[in-house]
């Protein structure tokens, strides 16, 4: 009986500190032994909630019990009014020590949808839970439930209404992704809402746009977690079809100078990719995706590389961003690409699949030592592509010039292996041969 | 992450190593792990001076955190620690430059006396926070291009730097520079942690 009016006493505090502090910043349960002092264990700072670890047990348990004790009732919608809103606090209180409850989330959406809390608290409380377990799928997924139902129910003045929890869900997915690393859970929020409120705001070109220039900083203080990169490469694939991004190109045209000679934006793609009849508005879109894809190539993964050397994920994003210009060269010219095509092409006859071909070739140069036979590279004639687009040839010098760098600190094996990697992928899924 | 958390510099003394100063970049922990984690980290510093031979460099791998030192010829000894992508060569130009500044401010004599109140050295605070993002590093890295890599010993986790018969949670419960609060800290992240390794 003690341990419980003790629990309560806790919880009423949490509830009372969440409700009335909007600055609070985070939740975290500080490691505590045995409880030796005589006092509360919610300690409360300059706007940071924790919570001394010992009490958890006790607190959680109480929680519990009072929970699964009228669960059945709050699903057949048998509690009154008031005993619902006394909910809230147990609800806190066990969701903030463990938010991976399902059960306990399906409880918050009852009481949302009985308006006995309002889904703009629970975007609150759940902030403060993502500041302790920044990876809860659950609680994203709460997240985007409130905002759907936010979503509906909007009607007057949306616009600035959505820019804001759009603005809101950015900030919240930072502070996730800053706390624990390879946050993949925060980053696709960080898309669905793109998807869904993004789309829904009028300035959705100067939003991708800081997008990408926040998401290059951020790269350049995680270097070598995948999950920026994977957000980036869906950035830019909505660049690809946006027309109203008419001068997007020019920002990062401007610090191409080395590789290309800039004039125009329309110039400079008809320099690259060869004069086309095409829309102005299909111009426009071309151009700013391949703008922006060799900027990434020649500038944002070259810095980064110089500086943290040998990290696999910039050669993986350098794929990506090669796969991309060569499709868009193809797309362009109206000529066939297939990925599968080329590799089966080269090495492989029948059914065989492209990881066979690839142990295959993989082993080439061990199997020759052997004397084993090697299966024939079959002499493939170039396509439209590959025998005219002045940027295939722009990109084949990009790579045989990092790819060479790359190997010139001997001692450094690591960025040696990437880079005879590298240079296998170009060979087998693009049929680049560098040497 | 790439992120530089603590610089310090200290004096090794026959016996023991004291802190003569340092700087913590600690905005990434949360609120209430602030104070045991700098503490844990002052006492890393020393832990790892008093076990370097003096002129040589160190570099030691524990957990998500690499931590470098250098202790010179004359006793003064400085130690960075870093997350696991920060670049190491840009961490011990930066010791070596600290250092040489250091040495410059104060003279050697001073050294066994300094206390760390005493020491008036924000360059320290300015580094931290100039050197978060590496490629200011960039001019910097020219100069130091005989820092041989080669040298530097990497040692996988703390035991391997403590001498024979010595074991950190001994260390860490005899250490007069932590809190009881930081202790239990250290315990409940043993305890997390001891799951995945059969020690």
């Amino acid at each position: 009986m003690d341990d419980n009016s003790m629990s309560e006493r806790i919880l009423k505090k949490i509830e009372y500190i969440i409700n009335h502090d909007s600055d609070l910043q985070e939740f975290t349960i500080v490691p505590t032994e045995e409880n030796t002092s005589n006092k509360s264990p919610v300690l409360y700072m300059d706007h940071n909630l924790g919570l001394e670890s010992w009490c958890v047990k006790y607190v959680y348990r109480h929680a519990c019990a009072d929970l699964f004790e009228v669960r059945s009732k709050l699903a057949k919608r048998k509690l009154s009014y008031p005993n619902m809103e006394k909910l809230n606090y147990l609800l806190m209180g066990a969701l903030l020590i463990h938010p991976d409850v399902s059960t306990f989330w399906a409880m918050k959406r009852e009481l949302v949808q009985a308006d006995v809390i309002s889904a703009e608290q629970e975007l609150f409380f759940l902030k403060i839970v993502l500041s302790y377990k920044s990876k809860s799928n659950e609680a994203f997924s709460h997240r985007r439930w409130l905002l759907k139902r936010i979503l509906q129910k909007a009607h007057v003045n949306q616009a600035e209404r959505v820019n804001y929890l759009l603005h809101n869900e950015f900030l919240v997915t930072e502070m996730a992704a800053n706390k624990s690393p390879n946050n993949y859970h925060c980053w696709n929020h960080r898309i669905w809402c793109m998807e869904n409120l993004g789309s829904n705001c009028e300035n959705i070109e100067t939003i991708i746009q800081s997008e990408l220039q926040l998401n290059s900083k951020w790269l350049t203080e995680h270097v070598s977690e995948h999950t920026g990169y994977h957000y980036r490469q869906y950035l830019i694939k909505l660049v690809k079809h946006l027309p109203n991004m008419k001068d997007f190109s020019l920002q990062y045209l401007a610090s191409l100078t080395n590789v290309l000679k800039v004039k125009d934006p329309t110039s400079t793609l008809f320099n690259l990719l060869g004069i086309s009849n095409k829309s102005l508005d299909d111009l426009h879109m071309t151009i700013n995706v391949v703008s922006l894809l060799i900027y990434d190539l020649a500038v944002l993964l070259k810095n980064l590389n110089t500086f943290y050397e040998g990290h696999e994920s910039l050669w993986y994003h350098r794929r990506f961003v090669i796969r991309e210009l060569i499709k868009i060269m193809h797309e362009y010219s109206n000529t066939p690409f297939n990925v599968n095509n080329k590799v089966n092409d080269l090495y492989v006859k029948d059914e065989k699949n492209i990881i066979q071909s690839c142990l295959l070739s993989d082993n080439l140069s061990n199997s020759s030592e052997n004397g084993e036979k090697l299966p024939k590279q079959k002499k493939v004639m170039p396509n439209k592509v590959e025998s005219d687009v002045p940027l295939y040839f722009i990109l084949i010098d990009l790579e045989r010039d990092f790819v060479r760098k790359s190997c010139e600190n001997k001692r450094n094996l690591v960025q040696i292996e990437n880079a005879r990697r590298h240079e296998q992928w170009l060979r087998l899924f693009l049929g680049i041969n560098l040497v | 992450m790439v992120k530089l958390y603590c610089l310090s510099v200290l004096h090794k003394g026959p016996t023991t190593a004291t802190w003569l100063k340092s700087a913590f970049e600690l905005q990434s922990f949360s609120f209430f792990q602030r104070g045991s984690v700098q503490e844990f980290m002052s006492f890393f510093c020393k832990t790892i001076v008093e076990r370097t031979i003096p002129a040589s460099r160190q570099s030691v791998n524990e957990g998500e955190y690499l931590c470098h030192v250098y202790v010179r010829g004359d006793n003064l000894a400085g130690v960075v620690i870093t997350d696991h992508e920060y670049p190491s060569r840009v961490s011990h130009t930066l010791i070596t430059k600290i250092l040489d500044e250091f040495s410059v401010k104060f003279p050697v004599e001073s050294w066994p006396q300094l206390q760390e109140r005493d020491v008036a050295f924000p360059q320290l605070n300015t580094y931290l926070a100039k050197y978060q993002n590496p490629s200011e590093a960039d001019a910097m890295t020219k100069i130091q291009e005989d820092l041989d890599e080669t040298k530097i010993i990497l040692h996988n986790t703390i035991t391997a730097v403590l001498q024979r018969g010595e074991k950190l949670d001994d260390l860490v419960s005899k250490s007069e520079g932590l809190s009881i609060q930081s202790k239990a800290f250290y315990k409940t992240a043993r305890k997390t942690n001891s799951c995945c390794s059969f020690s």
